[in-house]
């Protein structure tokens, strides 16, 4: 309705201290919950290979899970944490966990038995198992759970500016509420634009982490 | 469609029966009555994304219902602008607008105290420039209002928006999306007032309420008639300068469909002066925090409307089916 399409360029520079605002907000919340979701998820995927009746039950919670949309976990937990920062962090986290856990159990689960005894045979112990062995065998599975954790987080974000949390939702919001393109662009392009470069950058770290003999390019 | 299709063939067999025997004044009269409400458009009605809206649209449905055309409903669309564009582009035929958000958001106008004049300004280019027509006034003044919880104003002796100024820096806003933008909303009136505030925060409309009322925030955009003000403990603030336009609410109608079948627009307005601010206060608060559904707060006061139980209501307002 309103407003050339490339004129959020010209918006952002104009507000460029919002801007760079909501920018930080909106990736400190989502690097955060990412942070968080592998402190949780990673010990409890390796638990639940180690016990095995916990298998079926975690996985199970952990699929039905995805299937909450974020706005319902934000509104749910209003009456608890408020508005703004913190529920927006819990539901992030609650998203990242997710397919950390998941990529992480299965990756673990993947490795070859063949290896494992191999490794138990030169009389490893479980700590080593874990950390020499299956650790870094999973390491490519493990790693793209972690991608897909941040890139979709990046997105869910946006939903901030419902419950005061800010991100660059509130653009997008802003401009929807006006049917002012150029607002909604300055809050959509740089949303896709992070998602983007995010994904380059986790897919370099991914190539530092893993061990050379196990690169695979996992799209 | 076959059905009617079929029912028109009757009509015309019949028709051609009778008017071999003779009787045809009779019989065109009563083609022309199966005619007519056959032929009864139907009409959409939208609504913006809060309890006001969708409780006065809803009735604007109903009514339209009770008159016998079919009705069907997109209410809780979203803000101003995307409703006012869904009316403009034909997705929707009707819906409430409030004069003082016509005149500013849609049209980027200044803003106008005089309610008369908003009125007629936003009557004649609405007509002009989108081919709408705005019909009488429900009554209501919905104007946008800062709140604050009533203990923490009278804590700090802030009476009036020129009282916030002082203390603003040390107070945390939180508004609508839509009011964090729109040009009535706190871009001017931080302009007007000379506001700073320590935090702004944009949220969902509901989710407002609740924050001020946790201490999440300090100050809120709340609505004149928005029923959760006496029901949390609330004070709104006197605009001392004068900011905030008249908000009258009216249906929006398309010209089109007017000019299709202009009885739409008596049917409407006998809901014209009907609700006060009280009322639209009372009626809120039923929804909101009584838990009742928008439509049976509606139909209730339909109900009432039409046996004259309530308010300034004219006595022949009567739904029109019977």
């Amino acid at each position: 309705m309103r407003g050339d399409p490339l004129e959020f360029i010209t918006y952002i520079s104009e507000h460029e201290e919002q801007f760079l605002r909501l920018l930080g907000q909106h990736l400190q919340v989502t690097l955060l919950s990412v942070a968080i979701g592998i402190a949780i998820a990673l010990p409890l995927a390796v638990v639940v290979v180690r016990v095995d009746r916990l298998a079926k039950p975690m996985t199970t919670l952990a699929n039905v899970g995805q299937t909450i949309p974020s706005l319902a976990i934000l509104g749910l937990m209003l009456p608890i944490l408020g508005i703004g920062f913190l529920p927006t962090l819990f539901a992030l986290t609650i998203r990242a966990i997710l397919p950390i856990f998941l990529n992480a159990y299965v990756g673990i689960r993947g490795v070859d038995r063949a290896v494992v005894d191999a490794a138990r045979g030169m009389g490893t112990s479980n700590s080593q198992l874990l950390l020499l062995v299956e650790l870094p065998l999973a390491s490519p599975v493990i790693f793209a759970g972690i991608q897909t954790a941040t890139v979709q987080n990046i997105g869910i974000a946006t939903l901030a500016a419902y419950i005061g949390g800010g991100g660059l939702g509130d653009l997008i919001l802003q401009g929807l509420a006006m049917l002012d393109t150029s607002v909604l662009l300055a809050g959509a392009v740089p949303v896709a634009l992070l998602a983007m470069v995010t994904e380059i950058i986790l897919g370099r770290l991914r190539r530092v982490v893993v061990p050379r003999g196990l690169q695979i390019d996992i799209k | 469609m076959t059905l009617h299709g079929r029912l028109l063939e009757l009509n015309w067999s019949r028709r051609t029966l009778l008017l071999a025997s003779g009787t045809l004044g009779v019989t065109l009269s009563n083609v022309d009555r199966v005619r007519a409400q056959e032929a009864k458009p139907t009409v959409t009605i939208g609504s913006k994304d809060f309890t006001e809206q969708i409780l006065i649209n809803e009735m604007v449905a109903l009514l339209l219902e009770d008159a016998g055309y079919p009705v069907e409903r997109k209410l809780n669309l979203g803000t101003s602008a995307i409703v006012h564009q869904a009316l403009v582009s034909g997705e929707i035929d009707a819906y409430v607008e409030y004069t003082g958000t016509g005149l500013t958001a849609i049209l980027g106008l200044p803003v106008e105290s005089d309610p008369q004049a908003v009125y007629d300004t936003v009557t004649a280019a609405y007509e002009e420039q989108f081919g709408l027509t705005w019909l009488e006034p429900l009554g209501f003044n919905n104007t946008y209002a800062l709140a604050m919880r009533q203990e923490q104003a009278d804590e700090l002796g802030i009476a009036t928006i020129s009282d916030l100024q002082a203390q603003a820096n040390n107070l945390r806003f939180g508004g609508t999306q839509e009011f964090l933008t729109r040009p009535d909303g706190l871009p001017g009136l931080q302009e007007t007032y000379d506001l700073e505030f320590a935090e702004e925060r944009g949220m969902d409309p509901g989710i407002m309420y609740q924050a001020l009322d946790e201490e999440q925030v300090d100050v809120i955009s709340a609505f004149a008639t928005d029923g959760r003000i006496p029901g949390l403990g609330l004070v709104t603030l006197e605009d001392d300068l004068g900011f905030f336009p008249p908000y009258f609410a009216a249906p929006v109608v398309r010209e089109e469909l007017l000019s299709e079948d202009p009885a739409i627009a008596d049917v409407l307005n006998q809901l014209a002066g009907a609700i006060d601010d009280q009322t639209m206060a009372n009626l809120n608060l039923q929804v909101d925090e009584g838990g009742q559904e928008p439509r049976d707060v509606a139909r209730a006061f339909l109900d009432e409307l039409a046996t004259g139980g309530v308010g300034p209501a004219t006595p022949e307002a009567t739904p029109a089916s019977e």
